[in-house]
Parts: structure tokens; C-alpha cells; sequence
């Protein structure tokens, strides 16, 4: 059965940005878990193609590289919780 | 009238000859949804359906020749954007949100005269296989309020099936159309990957996402499917593949028609109680010309795992870009640039977006990014080698769309690996990007629907269109 540590949860909280309270952390751990062990049936897949025949679909052509109008500014930040001078306002970054 | 009986082509004829009013059907329409409230089916009814109902039938007034879907009411599952009109994937997190844009599909649906009358609820960001994950509370089956509408899109079809609508619009990433289509008892089409455009459509996991009709017949899904497919130059991934007419086989027989079976589908399949009904339909089938036959797609089983490696680690990436600055809530306690991340994203993603983003990360995490997220990466090359083989022997795949009818509300929604498990036929179809259509087919030992899963060649929706409805009015109908 797939292990995970609490540390190891701790971490993908924070590659995720969220923030789990330890209760949340050892319910999270007991899920993915159990997703995982159901997941690892792929380990003993035996993977047996050619590369012709994966039947791509045709996909990817490229239009003409033209200038094209874009959404406006003001679109842009209609949705945005705070927002000056046409720019998304954050906390100061740098001390 | 009662127009929630009649189908889209039925009401598509009344306006154009002009023998119903938009207002007259989108004032109907409203009523109906409002009527159903309970069933919360519906998120919002948008305000200016009816202004735009009255500026349809101005311009019936003076003209002739009226665009086909002209002043038909259409709602859209809450996933897909309509300029100017709220979209929230069902979430907190967007609940202020405003549509900048449209999608593709839904210009489409404008300019051919449609009017888009609200938006349906469905599992957050579409992760989920009832509507439970809905951060607006569930959304119930149309034919049984103690059971799920299913889902992700289970709002639009329990609305189709409670004729809220003359259609709606759903999207499917592993089944989301069709296996909501399939509880409520409506006709349900995943495309195939790449047939319509995804612009504009929330992307959950973009390799497997497709919108696609939900409608209360065949015929209905092919003349929504004729406006929407097609190339979109604002999607990298939709395909430039002519595009057929999808009703040319409605009202077709099905003589000489090879469908075939995957092994393991046949073994399964004595697991779901339903064995007599699918064995009865084959008879069914056997009997009108066609033959059925047993095909091998080796690998059929590892569908869900390889599923539930890829799409998470691409809602990982996708839904990186809800960070509380550029359009979603922010956390009202967050003061340094990092807890407006983290505070933001922690208080307003729910449970099942918090898990498949972990699992994302764990899947796509330094270490194990080989064994899982390249090896699924593969594999699912490989199921789609082994799909493409066995289309050499048949027209199309049968298979169920989900193991009985709609389960109880409550039922599977604290393990999430049972409600995974739920999509174990449809998963398929998106992995090995073959079109797909849910059509009901029986009932089960609680009276309600089952449906019929019929998945075809890679741009081949014409063909399995018209399979569905010959099922649709020669057998389920007939019953």
C-alpha cells in the first residue's frame, strides 16, 4: 500500500498554497492514500507501442502571426478584488 | 402549451413559423425553473432573457428568414462564459465573477438567434460525479429528490430532463455529461477531443475537457452539434476536420452495423444486476441486422488510474491561476503577497478541488513525476493504439454509462475512491478522445433510467447519432 508521511503532505500543501490544520493534514493523508493505492495498478503496466501507432490527430496549426485586438484593460480587471490606476493591487513585496 | 414536452427540433419548428413568441417561451421557461427551485438545478436565471426575448420577436416582426435557432432558450452549465453575465464553476472562490468574453460555442449559439436564459449548477470546477460538490448546495435528480442529478453536469441535465430548457450545454472531462444524461434519463454527447472549441470554457483538465450537448433526443444533440463543431482559431487544440451534418443518419436503420463489445465490458457488465436488459437489447440489436462482437481492448482497465493520475495533475496546473489577485475572491485576513495566495485559496477551493489539486502536485512532484504522470502519459497512448485497433472490427462500442441508476444523495460522497469508480465506463472515451453518446435504454429496479453508451470513431459522432436514435425511438420509446 502507498505510503505517505505527514511531512510529505505538509509539502504538497505548500507546492498546492494551501494551508491544512493537522486534522485536515491526517484526513488528506488517509484520501490520498487510498487514491494512490488504487492509482498504483498502472506500476505493473507493461507499456508496448510504436510511435506510428498512436493515431495523432492532426492538431496545432498556427494563424498568421498578426496583431490582433486583445480584451481591453478594463475587461481585464473587472474581475479583480482591488484594482488602481489600471493595475491589480497586492501587498507590498519587498521590506 | 406545455413546451417542456416538445424537443428542441419541435420548438425550433413553432418559431420559425412563427406560431410561438420568444417571449412566450422564454416567459414559460422561467416559470418552469422557478416552479423547480428545489430541485436546484438552475443557479441563475439570467435578468435580461425576456429584454432579449422581445428584440427577438421585433425582429421576427420584419423579417423573413430567421436564423434556426432563433429565439430558442438554452441554459449553459455555470462553466462556460457568456460575456457580461456571472459565471462561478460553482464555486466560492468565483462568486463575483463577470464573464470578460464569450465562449466560442455560446457566440455560436448567439449569432444563430439562440437565448442563453441562465446558468446550471454542477460540482465545483467540475470535479465530482453527483453535483454534491457544489458550493451552492446539491443539485437533485429530475425524477427523484433523494437521488443525485449526477455530474459534474448534473444541473443541466436534471433541467433538460425537468424541460427547463429547449436544450442545455454540459462539458465532460470523464463523463460529466454523459453520466448525468444517463440518471436523468436525457441523451448526453461527448465529442470528440478537439471537435468544439474549448474557448471560454473553464479549463479543468484541457488534454480530456469537451463541451457537448444535453438534449432530450438524438436528433436534438446533432442540430446543436451542427452550430457548435467546427474550427475555432482561439483554440489551439480544435481540429480543422471537415464538418459532416450530424442528422443526415436520424431515422436510419442499423442493418449491417458491426458493434462491438469490449471483453472485459462483457464481464462487467454481469456485475451490474442488468445483465438480462443489456443481453435483451443485444438480441434487440441482433434482430434489426446488426451484430454484435466481442473486441479486445487490453487495457481497458487501467483507464481510471490512468485518469485519475492525468486530470489532476493538469487541475493542478490550470487551477494555479486562482491565486485572489486577477479574478477571483480574495481572503479579507491576508495582508503579505503570500497568504493572498494561500488564505485566498485555502478558505474558498472546496474538499474535492483542495484533494485533486494534492494529488496533482504529489503525481507531477519530483521523484514520482516518472512513475506516475509520464507512465500514465503513455499508457493513455497506448489505450488509444488499442481503441483504433479494435474500430478495424466494428462501427462502434457499446457499453453501459454508469453500473445502475442515480445513487442516493449522500451515498458515496465521503470516499472518494467510490465516487471515483463511477465513472469507470466513460473515463475511456476522454483518455482515448473518441466521441460518445448516453442514450437511456431501461429502467432499473427503482424505475429509473439507465442509459446506453455508444462511443465511436475519432470524428465519427455522425454515425453514433444516428445509432442513438434508432435505440432512442425503436426501443426505448417503444417500451
Amino acid at each position: 500500500m502507498a505510503k505517505i508521511t505527514n511531512i510529505q503532505v505538509e509539502h504538497l500543501a505548500e507546492l498546492s498554497s494551501l494551508e491544512l490544520t493537522s486534522a485536515e493534514n491526517n484526513k488528506m493523508k488517509a484520501d490520498l492514500e487510498q487514491i494512490l493505492e488504487f492509482v498504483d495498478k498502472i506500476e505493473s503496466a507493461n507499456i508496448n507501442i510504436s510511435e506510428n501507432l498512436t493515431g495523432k490527430i492532426k492538431l496545432n496549426d498556427l494563424r498568421e502571426d498578426e496583431a490582433k485586438e486583445g480584451i481591453s484593460q478594463e475587461k481585464a480587471l473587472q474581475n479583480a478584488p482591488k484594482s488602481e490606476n489600471g493595475c491589480y493591487v497586492v501587498s507590498k513585496v519587498v521590506d | 402549451m406545455e413546451y417542456c414536452e416538445l424537443s428542441l427540433k419541435q420548438i425550433i419548428d413553432l418559431l420559425q413559423n412563427k406560431q410561438v413568441t420568444a417571449n412566450e417561451l422564454v416567459t414559460y421557461y422561467i416559470r418552469r425553473i422557478k416552479n423547480f427551485k428545489d430541485k436546484n438545478c438552475v443557479l441563475e436565471i439570467f435578468n435580461d432573457a425576456l429584454e432579449i426575448a422581445n428584440e427577438k420577436d421585433e425582429y421576427a416582426k420584419t423579417h423573413e428568414n430567421l436564423p434556426i435557432l432563433h429565439g430558442v432558450p438554452i441554459l449553459l452549465k455555470d462553466n462556460i462564459c457568456y460575456e457580461n453575465h456571472r459565471l462561478t464553476c460553482a464555486s466560492k472562490f468565483m462568486e463575483n465573477f463577470v464573464s470578460p468574453y464569450s465562449a466560442t460555442v455560446t457566440q455560436k449559439l448567439l449569432e444563430n438567434g439562440a437565448i442563453i436564459i441562465g446558468r446550471t449548477n454542477m460540482d465545483e470546477f467540475a470535479m465530482g460525479g453527483s453535483t454534491e460538490n457544489s458550493a451552492y448546495g446539491v443539485a437533485k435528480n429530475a425524477l427523484d429528490d433523494t437521488k443525485v442529478s449526477g455530474g459534474s453536469s448534473g444541473g443541466s441535465a436534471s433541467a433538460m430532463a425537468l424541460g427547463l430548457a429547449a436544450i442545455t450545454l454540459g462539458s465532460d472531462t470523464g463523463g460529466s455529461i454523459r453520466q448525468p444524461a444517463s440518471f436523468n434519463g436525457v441523451v448526453g454527447l461527448k465529442p470528440t477531443y478537439g471537435r468544439v472549441s474549448r474557448y471560454g470554457l473553464v479549463a479543468f483538465a484541457s488534454s480530456l475537457d469537451q463541451i457537448g450537448p444535453i438534449a432530450k433526443t438524438s436528433e436534438d444533440a446533432a442540430i446543436l452539434m451542427n452550430i457548435i463543431a467546427g474550427h475555432d482559431n482561439n483554440d489551439q487544440t480544435s481540429s480543422l476536420e471537415s464538418v459532416p451534418n450530424y442528422t443526415a443518419n436520424i431515422d436510419k436503420d442499423i442493418n449491417g452495423k458491426t458493434f462491438g463489445v469490449p471483453s472485459q465490458i462483457l464481464k462487467l457488465i454481469k456485475t451490474t444486476k442488468y445483465e438480462d436488459k443489456y443481453q435483451k437489447l443485444f438480441k434487440f440489436l441482433t434482430s434489426h441486422g446488426a451484430t454484435i462482437k466481442e473486441v479486445e481492448i487490453p487495457d481497458y482497465e487501467l483507464s481510471l488510474p490512468i485518469y485519475y493520475i492525468l486530470a489532476p495533475a493538469e487541475a493542478t496546473s490550470n487551477l494555479g491561476r486562482f491565486d485572489g489577485i486577477k479574478y477571483t475572491k480574495r481572503s479579507e485576513d491576508a495582508y503579505k503577497i503570500d497568504e493572498i495566495y494561500n488564505f485566498s485559496r485555502t478558505k474558498f477551493f472546496g474538499d474535492e478541488v483542495k484533494r485533486r489539486i494534492m494529488l496533482g502536485n504529489f503525481v507531477l512532484s519530483s521523484g514520482y513525476y516518472d512513475a506516475y504522470y509520464a507512465k500514465a502519459k503513455r499508457l493513455k497512448e497506448m489505450l488509444k493504439s488499442e481503441v483504433i485497433e479494435a474500430f478495424k472490427l466494428c462501427d462502434a462500442l457499446l457499453l453501459p454509462t454508469t453500473f445502475g441508476e442515480a445513487f442516493k444523495i449522500g451515498e458515496k460522497s465521503t470516499d472518494p475512491v467510490s465516487m471515483y469508480a463511477e465513472d469507470m465506463f466513460t473515463i475511456f472515451a476522454n483518455l482515448t478522445e473518441i466521441p460518445s453518446i448516453s442514450v437511456p435504454f431501461e429502467k432499473g429496479e427503482n424505475g429509473l433510467p439507465l442509459g446506453l453508451q455508444i462511443a465511436g470513431k475519432h470524428f465519427d459522432e455522425k454515425s453514433i447519432i444516428g445509432f442513438a436514435d434508432f435505440i432512442e425511438k425503436n426501443y426505448w420509446e417503444a417500451k
